[in-house]
């Protein structure tokens, strides 16, 4: 209610501006699935001993000693959700030179009855995902509100200040204000986190940061940022992170350099070195080094169970001949993860993944492409092959067909399922500040081997309306 | 004497009389014998007497009377106006006493008497060279013998198409490399050229000096309309990283950008503020001359909006009353702006300030994704979420930069009946590892984050913790110190009391 208040309190001041330009994006979407769900029958109906047995569907059955049940998983009855997101943005200018607002607020629903499912935070019906003013000057620029800031520790948002200096290559950034959880753009105390955790973070948090960006030339960048997450009563951290981005195209060369430090557990997070060239316009190849080691904020205990990282490499090749409607991409990875000094009972602990796809462009409105991947792990593995087509005229009108056949293999759990699919979609522009765009979407699971699972038999659909009252300065007529 | 005064008078014509006669030459060469001097035609040439420059067509019937010979219908051409050379005959007969009609009009100086035609450039040339080895030669100066085609109203349209081009217009850098020449010697190209000859392709017609100071011309407008515009790429846009430093060259010289691209076609990709100061130096749609060339922003078949492919075609604007555009000059070259993989792996470009996100996305632009709800860059594949498992197992993509795992992820594996109830082996999804709790210690630590999308903390505290079985899950590199330096209550999560301070 406060959220909605502040807002009806912005509008008169918008009314003031020179210019306001307001865009919203209605989605609806239609999502089906059977949950999984535990059932039991008679141990008699089983076949085998001990623990685990197989039903007559070959389904695994847990039954407990002396118990004269087994337990086992099925897919439940079909439920569906219909989930609809209305998301505004409004952007007002002109009151003095360099002075704006912006702001993105979401607002959200479920059509119909739950039906047994609830689309994640479909109960959560109004958010501010941001909403600032801006003072922007040659030099300086300030913003005042909810805000994001994007770094190469991810996307963070929260309520406070961010001030921003810049002079030809360098620039120096500040923030500071009350947290919000990436990726869920709420308060650390919200219910949105105690409704999932009954260990949810004790307190609210304090983000502060700062960032240092130079960029020596027009091929070549630098940034290093340090950011840290502070319980508002100051007894301790969240996260306390820094980062070195990198990026040059000198010499021929792409190089892009990314590394996260986690000062926590003093542990390199993330760090991606990637280097590519091409052989004149022909052929374009990079090779990646990377590692990677989950990273967890100190309101979980996860940090504390040591989990270890993996170290990857990774190597594209792609190919393409100028005045070629055809563009052809290979990629493969291997990953070896590091010893996590429980080897009771092995595991994988390795993982590859290759895969290429064929890209035709042609001299008209129309493109197809097909790919195939596999893809290999602890955990799981799917293999995947897609082809499909589209026809794309400009922006005005587009539409397109996918046929996907995809493979899951589960390490964890018995059994494989493969998914048959088929979709369409499409894209129509009513005019210059109105967009319709939709897909539809069939789905046939096979579960094999006996696998418990849930049947991802299915229809899907998502109906998408886009419009823009107004211009800002620079804007095209109805772009997002 | 009066046959040869006309044949004179014809011979020594002002060069706008002379392009009309062409269409009815009169044979001087036939009435050779007739005409001792060429005043006996045209005595009023070199006196600026447009009455007595011709004869009258009485004479001709003198002897074309239908008896002596066939009667002939002749009549002295009309003066329409100026022609495209500043020269008179007066004053080029004052300041050259002595010189004979037929040294310029002789078609070659061994030909008999009255072999004449009219004053070709060459024959100017042997005179007036200028410097120059050739009538068209680079650096010539025409404004010397020409005036500008505007103010030549006596060509007809078809004598301006027929006006010689220059060698140096042939050239195949002629395209690229003309502007500064344009530029230095505007009225050079004022000679044969008007408004309307630029604005055939320059979408910046209304804005370049050079251009404005040419004036329009219905006749050229006339003879534009029927060639289509040509945008041959300059070469340095066929450079494969050309989508990556176009910045730094539009920033310093925004006018060779708005000669062939109208505002639109940049903000097919510069929708957000970063280039917006350069954009408004180049002409919009309503401003544009012509048609131009416009980037389109197209999305691969199978690929998320995040893979950029930007498709340059020329295309004619509604707004610009333009020819269509000729078939083989449409360039059709696509710009990849982001290289394969760019998706999965844009961080240090973005963090780093390299790729100027802003120049082309507004801040929206990422949020879409990494507030991780909208479908709209469609960063997934289709039926991703029956396949992601892979994916969310290797962090092939971070989850968490657009997801909240715990919100996100585990809300719906619980609905979906994925998520572990509260109790150990209620459930049977690792299934497929009878000896799971031996081996589950190994799966965690590899893929925790997986771990958490389904488990609360409590149901690991079952076990690792004092309210359970105390058995520890701290790894051999487990720095107690220092977590605890950083968030002490953190310990007193599974601790009944901090374990550093036994």
């Amino acid at each position: 209610m406060k959220r909605v208040a502040l807002l009806v309190l912005a509008c008169p001041a918008l009314l003031t501006a020179q210019g306001v330009r307001i865009s919203g994006v209605t989605t609806v979407q239609l999502v089906e699935l059977r949950q999984l769900v535990l059932d039991s029958l008679p141990a008699a109906l089983v076949s085998g001993t001990g623990e685990w047995r197989t039903t007559a569907d070959g389904v695994p059955a847990l039954c407990v000693v002396a118990s004269t049940y087994c337990a086992y998983e099925r897919s439940g009855n079909r439920v569906s959700a219909a989930p609809i997101l209305q998301d505004l943005t409004i952007a007002g200018w002109g009151w003095r030179e360099g002075l704006s607002f912006h702001a993105n607020v979401r607002a959200r629903s479920q059509l119909g009855g739950t039906d047994g499912l609830l689309y994640p935070r479909a109960d959560d019906h109004f958010q501010v995902l941001d909403a600032y003013a801006e003072l922007s000057r040659s030099e300086l620029r300030g913003r005042v509100g909810r805000q994001w800031i994007t770094s190469g520790l991810g996307s963070y948002a929260f309520d406070g200040a961010n001030a921003l200096w810049r002079r030809d290559a360098v620039s120096l950034e500040g923030w500071g204000g009350r947290a919000l959880v990436a990726g869920l753009n709420e308060p650390y105390t919200s219910t949105q986190l105690s409704a999932v955790d009954n260990l949810p973070p004790p307190e609210d948090g304090y983000l502060f940061g700062g960032r240092a960006r130079f960029r020596p030339n027009p091929l070549s960048a630098v940034a290093v940022t340090y950011q840290r997450v502070l319980l508002s009563d100051r007894s301790g951290l969240y996260a306390e992170r820094a980062s070195l981005d990198a990026s040059s195209r000198e010499f021929g060369l792409t190089a892009d350099l990314g590394l996260n430090y986690d000062f926590a557990t003093a542990d390199w997070s993330e760090a991606r070195l990637r280097v590519g060239t091409g052989l004149g316009h022909v052929v374009a190849y990079s090779v990646e080094a990377r590692h990677s080691r989950p990273y967890f904020e100190l309101w979980t205990i996860w940090g504390a169970f040591s989990p270890v990282g993996f170290d990857e490499g990774r190597a594209i090749l792609d190919w393409s001949a100028r005045g070629s409607p055809f563009t052809l991409s290979l990629r493969g990875a291997y990953r070896q993860y590091a010893d996590a000094g429980t080897a009771v009972m092995g595991l994988r602990t390795n993982g590859w993944r290759a895969g290429g796809d064929v890209r035709w462009q042609g001299a008209g409105p129309l493109s197809a492409f097909g790919t195939y991947d596999v893809d290999i792990g602890s955990g799981a593995a799917s293999t995947d092959v897609r082809t499909g087509a589209r026809w794309d005229t400009s922006n005005d009108l587009s539409f397109g067909a996918d046929l996907a056949v995809t493979q899951n293999i589960y390490e964890f759990r018995v059994g494989t399922g493969r998914i048959y699919g088929a979709s369409v979609d499409g894209a129509v522009r009513i005019s210059a500040d109105v967009r319709l765009v939709g897909n539809f979407a069939l789905y046939q699971h096979t579960l094999t081997n006996g696998a418990a699972g849930p049947d991802w038999t299915q229809k899907r659909a998502a109906l998408r309306f886009e419009w823009t009252m107004g211009r800002d300065p620079g804007m095209p007529a109805g772009h997002p | 004497m009066g046959r040869f005064l006309l044949a004179l008078a014809l011979l020594i014509a002002p060069a706008p009389v002379l392009a009309q006669a062409a269409a009815s030459p009169f044979p001087h060469a036939r009435h050779a014998k007739l005409f001792p001097l060429c005043s006996s035609c045209h005595v009023g040439i070199t006196i600026a007497d447009p009455f007595r420059a011709f004869p009258s067509p009485s004479l001709c019937a003198d002897c074309h009377d239908g008896i002596i010979k066939p009667r002939v219908k002749w009549e002295a051409p009309r003066k329409q106006g100026p022609g495209l050379l500043v020269f008179t005959h007066q004053q080029h007969a004052a300041s050259t006493k002595g010189v004979a009609c037929e040294s310029c009009h002789a078609l070659r100086d061994s030909l008999p008497w009255m072999n004449v035609s009219a004053a070709t450039p060459e024959r100017c040339m042997s005179c007036h060279t200028q410097g120059r080895s050739a009538h068209l030669a680079d650096a010539t100066v025409c404004s010397t013998c020409h005036r500008t085609l505007v103010t030549a109203t006596a060509l007809s349209d078809a004598r301006i198409a027929a006006l010689p081009k220059p060698a140096s217009h042939a050239r195949t850098d002629f395209v690229a490399a003309h502007g500064a020449a344009a530029r230095a010697t505007t009225a050079n190209c004022a000679t044969c050229h008007a408004r309307e000859s630029c604005t055939r392709c320059h979408v910046d017609g209304a804005r370049q000096p050079a251009i404005r100071a040419l004036g329009t011309d219905a006749r050229v407008a006339r003879l534009a309309m029927g060639r289509g515009a040509e945008y041959p790429t300059p070469a340095d846009h066929r450079s494969a990283r050309f989508a990556l430093l176009h910045g730094a060259s539009a920033r310093s010289n925004t006018a060779r950008c708005a000669t062939c691209h109208a505002r639109p076609s940049c903000e097919s990709c510069h929708t957000g503020e970063g280039a917006r100061d350069i954009l408004a130096r180049i002409p919009d749609a309503r401003e544009a001359t012509a048609p131009g060339v416009q980037l389109r922003h197209v999305r691969a078949a199978g690929a998320p909006d995040l893979r950029m492919v930007a498709n340059v075609t020329a295309q004619s604007m509604p707004q610009v009353a333009a020819p269509p555009l000729l078939r083989h000059d449409t360039t059709r070259v696509g710009v990849r702006v982001h290289a394969a993989g760019f998706a999965r792996a844009h961080g240090a470009q973005a963090a780093s300030g390299a790729s100027t996100c802003a120049s082309c996305h507004a801040q929206r632009f990422c949020s879409d994704c990494h507030t991780g709800e909208r479908v709209t860059h469609r960063y997934h594949k289709a039926n991703f979420v029956s396949t992601h498992a892979p994916q969310a197992y290797s962090r092939e993509t971070d989850c968490a930069s657009c997801h909240s795992t715990e919100a996100f992820c585990r809300d719906c594996h619980r609905q979906t009946g994925l998520a572990a109830a509260t109790n150990i082996r209620s459930t049977v999804f690792h299934n497929a590892q009878p000896q799971w709790l031996l081996q589950h210690g190994r799966a965690a630590r590899q893929d925790l984050k997986a771990c958490a999308t389904c488990h609360q903390q409590s149901y690991c505290m079952q076990c690792h913790s004092d309210l359970g079985s105390r058995i520890s899950p701290h790894g051999p590199d487990f720095d107690a110190v220092r977590m605890s330096s950083k968030n002490p209550r953190l310990c007193l999560t599974c601790h009944f009391k901090n374990p550093l301070t036994r």
